[in-house]
Parts: structure tokens; sequence; C-alpha cells
């Protein structure tokens, strides 16, 4: 799923380890999720917009949206 | 983060524990194989006093499995999870592979009887290649 995550995290001068401990989760997850390897479950999708204070299409786009 | 603000490398839980519960289990696998192979005359003996102590070393492999389970199910980083459910289920194909092939080579093909032992220690090795795949394919999907 393509995402704004990198861009996001860049305009707030977080690494993808600052990010990674601020979900909880690893730093190869923020990256998988970021690369698009890795669709997150909505629980974590969730807490992602709310790190960064987004809706969550904001942070994701929708697979029907993408070209 | 820490409260200074120190940064904590990601570490899960789950994953703690099944290294503590994976030593636990291989000191016990090493202490009864040695014990039941010392201790009694197992050539002398027969019935199922015999077969009980021949199981025994099995029982901490057989854990294993258990706690490769458990750890999965525990573990908190869904996106870890995910790497290791593929590595396992690869691990269980390419045994599965195998046994099946070399079973009609044994029934058809007159091959020697492989000990049912080397079963979970294929299955083992063959995490190795689970842990391989998921490298090629997380590679070739960044």
């Amino acid at each position: 799923m393509i995402n704004h995550l990198r861009a996001l995290r860049a305009a707030r001068g977080w690494s993808q380890q600052h990010l990674a401990d601020l979900l909880e989760v690893s730093r190869q997850s923020v990256n998988a999720i970021e690369t698009g390897r890795y669709d997150p479950s909505l629980p974590l999708a969730f807490k992602l917009a709310e790190l960064f204070d987004l809706a969550i299409e904001d942070v994701f786009v929708s697979p029907s949206k993408e070209q | 983060m820490t409260t200074d603000g120190a940064t904590i490398r990601y570490r899960d839980p789950a994953t703690r524990r099944y290294n503590r519960r994976m030593i636990v289990a291989m000191f016990s696998y090493i202490v009864l194989l040695i014990s039941v192979q010392r201790g009694f005359p197992l050539d002398a003996m027969d019935g199922p006093a015999r077969w009980v102590l021949a199981a025994l070393p099995g029982l901490p492999i057989a854990a294993v499995f258990w706690l490769i389970g458990a750890m999965i199910l525990d573990m908190h980083d869904e996106y870890l999870r995910l790497l290791e459910v593929r590595k396992a289920m690869i691990a269980t194909g390419v045994t599965m592979t195998v046994v099946s092939i070399v079973g009609f080579l044994e029934m058809l093909g007159g091959a020697p009887h492989l000990p049912l032992f080397y079963v979970p220690v294929l299955w083992f090795g063959s995490l190795g290649v689970g842990q391989c795949a998921n490298m090629l394919i997380e590679r070739q999907r960044s």
C-alpha cells in the first residue's frame, strides 16, 4: 500500500529508529511499511496516524485511489 | 524511549522469552540424553520402562516446536511475526517435500531407511532455507 510515511517522518526530522521506538516495533517494521513491503494492521495504522496527528487516509493511500 | 531520551533498540519480549526457554529445553535435552544413555542399561532392558526412558530425550525436542509456536503467537511486532510464520511454513514445506520423496524411495526404490529422528533435524535445518527465502523476498520487494 502506497503511503506518505517517509515524507511525514522526514518533515519531523525523525529517524526510522525513532519512529519504531514510538510505535514499539522494530526498525525493520517501519522500513517495511514505509517501502510498501508490508501493510500494517488497522490498530498499527491508527497508531501511526495518531502519532502524526493525522487521519489514516492522510498517511496511507487507498488502493482504489492508487494510480 | 527512556525518560532521559536515550533510544532503546527494539527487542520483542516474546523473542527474549523464547531464547530463555530454548536454553532450558536444550539443557534438559543434554541432561536427559546423557542420563538415559549412561544411567540405564537400555540394551538389557525391555518393555514399557525402556520405551519411557528412550522417549525422554525426545520431549525437550518436541517442546521446541511448542516454544516456536508460543513465540509466534506472543510476538508484538506483527511484521517480524509475519517473517517468522513464513520461515516456519517454508521449513515445513521443505521437510514435507523431502520426507515424501524419501518415503517413496524407501518403499519403492530400495533406499535405506531414514530414522524418524532426522525429520525434526531436517525441519530445524530448513529454517535456514526459510530465513534465506525471507531475505530474498524482502530484498526483491524493496
